[in-house]
């Protein structure tokens, strides 16, 4: 088991942002994580990645406790994740934000230009490697997140809506470059709201509703699931007469 | 005891004015976002224009104020307008420095023309002294202390219970979503600033009859004024009020028991100390 | 604002840095090479504020603390005990590195103004105490070095070995900085100065990575310090450990280009001259001088804020290409 998430709670004062989540992660799957808007996945994302401390529960990594340790330390254990509003060093090329996450695993100067590269070429971004990162588009800066966590040599990568506002062909590419990531052995769970997406891509889905984890399984199980519905699309109460 | 009580209040009366000078800085970083490292010059300028006023116009300082008030207005304004307004989106290290660059050239420019010779004003006020019970209190500073927290409280007052200082706090709080409200950004963060001006303004009119004017006097100003909103919570204006109070009696201890010379390091130890274990100040907000 | 392109081609800086000890030959009088070897001091000293406050964009306005800690600790054991300056200049450097570890520590993690004032505080903290521990200081009478030239003492009669000992230390500042622009600390820095959440994920310890920086800064800061005061043969609280020294830290950076490693030499290059020379045609004028400094801070601030580096570099790339165009390249 790599990861192993055990009844963990985020509270934020009274509200409960996350509620007595518990999952168990393989090694080389990759979990779709889904959920309505405000449904507490980037909150368990924080989590994991040690940006928010949890309220309760333990988050085991490799048979280590995680849960407590700062994010830079997580980072290095080998859990790396992209942002949902994307967050590159602006002033740096694109190849410098990627030797950023680099450096994470190596002190060497000329490794850490070349772990930055095949990163880059991995997300399909090496054309741009020496343009300023402010100056990329929407679609650039989302596959550099991904290329950022991607250098640090992760076990674990957690990807959060990177394919939100790309356009259908940008999707499908970013599809295939996921499927190439996890098929060089690294761990993904991606929180994504594009339902085509992340149904071809994961093995499983998990399903998150105000903090609440309601269901768990394959993705057909997921999408015929009553309470996914539900939560999605509302209860359904029945035919009303209108007069 | 009475010595000590002598102290304290001598100390609230000097507090009295740097609360004055601070809600100014507050109200121009709580609702702008802009560090204002040149604050203490326009005390300065403030001190030179109710010095002339009173020369060659002989007003004292008391019946020049509406008319120094309207022209530190007009020199805030412009201020805004020629200089703060092009760097209100860039950080806050181009604002710093940038704003210490307007005070050193505003301290020179005030060495140039008006040299740097002291410029008191010697009002029949200025050596009168109030006697309450035991306490020898000196009338100019009674009349600044009243005036300047009558100054502040009215700032307070009109940031709570106008429709302006409603938009003003708004604009604090979320600049775009208070755009979307139909607030006008710019023409707010001009009036602001513009007040701030005003304000510290007003209490370099108020030390003229107490103090002299000269080239420097602002300098003080602007690194107290910095630490008493540090210690005030940063955007409150009672907190800055309370905080120059407080800063204001620390001063006057620390000057009572171990010399003028300390009174500075006495005031910035406090501040540190409050940086490190309080960063949120110690009435503000936490 | 800040223009972070890590400087890929150098080569023509460092001709320049390498070429201009020629320059202090070719000044006709004592008074040029003066200016001459402050050029080179301050250009080293600005090097080292920019290792910290460039790079990650924190500014320290309060480095003067460390000129200050530098001066006086070399001073005062050449004085009292006779201790080779060479041999001060370390131990200035060691106080200055527990210093900053000290303030460092608690200050460094505080948010953007809160950490420009304390560095202010601390500076002014250290020009009061100094003050005020009158035995061991002299106070603010200051403190005179006796005339005894010799390599040891690290006093000369001539300016010359002055203009080769500040251009030795610009070049270990600069090459310190260039060195750290192509390292895991430099880019971390960056990446800190630049958005430090984004950076701690990526496994960046953005506190040790700053404090490290900051410590490294001191210290190369308080080595100038050293020199400084052997070259002025008189130090005092006031003109060292002052604000406007501090600013003028800035003042040269900015004006060169922040983050960049030799933007501060550049900034020093052209400030330093033209301070010294409008101080000495404006002095008539008390105050014109600092006003003139002042207005071109202010103008470069609102009108070219990555300093004149990245312009100079634009203005270079753009002879380069025209010649090989010419060239049928």
């Amino acid at each position: 088991m790599l990861l192993k998430i055990d009844s963990v709670t985020k509270k934020f004062g009274g509200l409960s942002a996350v509620s007595e989540v518990s999952f168990e992660l393989e090694e080389g799957t990759i979990l779709g994580l889904i959920g309505p808007n405000g449904a507490g996945k980037t909150t368990l994302f924080n989590c994991i990645n040690g940006t928010l401390p949890i309220t309760e529960g333990t988050i085991t990594f490799n048979g280590e406790q995680i849960s407590g340790k700062k994010s830079y330390q997580i980072a290095r254990s080998g859990i790396a994740r992209s942002y949902q509003v994307t967050q590159p060093f602006g002033n740096m090329t694109t190849l410098q934000n990627a030797m950023v996450g680099a450096f994470c695993k190596t002190k060497n100067y000329h490794e850490a230009e070349s772990i930055g590269l095949n990163a880059l070429k991995t997300v399909q971004l090496d054309h741009k490697a020496d343009t300023v990162a402010k100056h990329l588009n929407l679609g650039e800066r989302k596959k550099l997140e991904i290329a950022k966590a991607l250098s640090t040599q992760p076990q674990l990568l957690l990807l959060d809506e990177v394919m939100a506002g790309l356009t259908t062909t940008e999707v499908q590419d970013m599809v295939k470059i996921i499927k190439n990531i996890n098929a060089s052995g690294i761990t993904i769970i991606i929180i994504e709201h594009i339902m085509e997406a992340i149904m071809s891509l994961s093995k499983r889905i998990m399903v998150l509703n105000f903090g609440k984890k309601i269901m768990e399984g394959t993705p057909d199980e997921v999408s015929n699931d009553q309470r996914v519905i539900e939560a999605y699309f509302g209860v359904d109460e029945g035919d009303e007469e209108y007069a | 005891m009475e010595q000590i009580l002598q102290v304290f209040i001598s100390g609230i009366f000097s507090g009295g004015i740097y609360a004055l000078v601070s809600v100014g800085l507050a109200l121009i970083f709580g609702i702008i976002g802009l560090v204002n490292f040149a604050h203490g010059e326009f005390l300065m300028l403030s001190m030179y224009f109710a010095y002339w006023m009173y020369n060659i116009i002989g007003l004292d300082p008391y019946q020049s104020m509406l008319i120094n008030l309207a022209i530190m207005a007009i020199i805030g304004y412009l201020t805004y307008k020629i200089v703060m307004e092009r760097v209100l989106e860039a950080n806050h290290s181009i604002q710093i420095i940038l704003t210490l660059a307007l005070s050193m050239v505003l301290q020179n420019l005030a060495l140039m023309l008006w040299k740097a010779d002291y410029r008191s004003i010697r009002i029949d006020m200025t050596t009168d002294t109030t006697y309450v019970g035991f306490l020898t209190l000196s009338t100019p500073r009674i009349v600044a202390f009243v005036i300047a927290i009558g100054a502040s409280v009215l700032l307070y007052l009109f940031l709570q219970k106008t429709y302006t200082g409603a938009a003003m706090r708004a604009v604090a709080q979320n600049g775009k979503a208070a755009q979307l409200m139909g607030i006008n950004l710019k023409r707010t963060y001009g009036l602001a600033f513009t007040i701030g001006i005003s304000l510290v303004g007003l209490a370099g009119l108020l030390l003229s009859p107490i103090y002299p004017a000269f080239p420097l006097v602002g300098s003080n100003f602007s690194t107290l004024a910095f630490i008493v909103v540090v210690i005030g919570g940063l955007t409150s204006i009672p907190g800055s009020i309370m905080g120059g109070l407080l800063i204001g009696v620390v001063e006057s201890f620390a000057g009572y028991f171990a010399g003028p010379a300390y009174q500075q390091a006495a005031y910035f130890l406090l501040f540190i100390l409050v940086l490190i274990f309080k960063p949120n100040g110690l009435f503000g907000k936490s | 604002m800040i223009n972070k392109i890590l400087s890929r081609n150098n080569s023509v800086l460092w001709i320049i840095a390498l070429a201009s000890i020629i320059v202090p030959f070719f000044m006709p009088n004592r008074y040029f090479q003066d200016i001459i070897v402050m050029t080179f001091l301050w250009a080293g000293l600005a090097c080292s504020w920019n290792l910290y406050s460039g790079y990650c964009n924190r500014l320290s306005i309060g480095h003067a603390a460390y000129l200050g800690i530098g001066a006086y600790s070399s001073t005062l054991l050449y004085i009292n005990f006779g201790i080779s300056p060479w041999i001060g200049m370390l131990v200035g450097g060691a106080i200055s590195a527990v210093a900053a570890l000290i303030i460092g520590g608690s200050t460094l993690r505080l948010k953007g103004t809160f950490f420009v004032l304390s560095t202010i505080a601390f500076a002014e903290i250290l020009k009061v105490m100094t003050i005020t521990s009158k035995d061991i200081t002299e106070g603010a009478l200051g403190v005179f070095i006796p005339y005894e030239p010799s390599f040891m003492n690290m006093i000369w009669a001539s300016k010359i070995p002055y203009a080769f000992l500040t251009w030795i230390y610009m070049l270990v500042a600069l090459f310190i900085c260039v060195k750290m622009e192509k390292s895991k600390l430099g880019y971390s820095l960056i990446a800190v100065g630049e958005n430090q959440e984004a950076a701690e994920n990526l496994g960046v310890n953005s506190s040790r990575t700053m404090l490290i920086a900051f410590v490294m800064s001191a210290v190369l800061t308080s080595f100038g310090g050293t020199i400084y005061a052997q070259y002025i043969m008189f130090i005092e609280p006031t003109s060292v450990m002052s604000l406007m020294n501090s600013v003028n830290f800035i003042l040269l950076a900015i004006t060169g280009g922040m983050g960049t490693a030799f933007g501060p030499m550049v900034g020093s290059f052209i400030l330093t001259p033209i301070s010294n020379l409008l101080r000495g045609y404006l002095s008539s004028v008390s105050g014109l001088h600092t006003f003139v400094l002042g207005m071109i801070l202010i103008v470069i601030l609102l009108f070219r804020p990555d300093g004149i580096l990245p312009q100079l570099k634009l203005f270079f790339n753009g002879l380069i290409k025209k010649s090989k165009v010419r060239k049928g390249v």
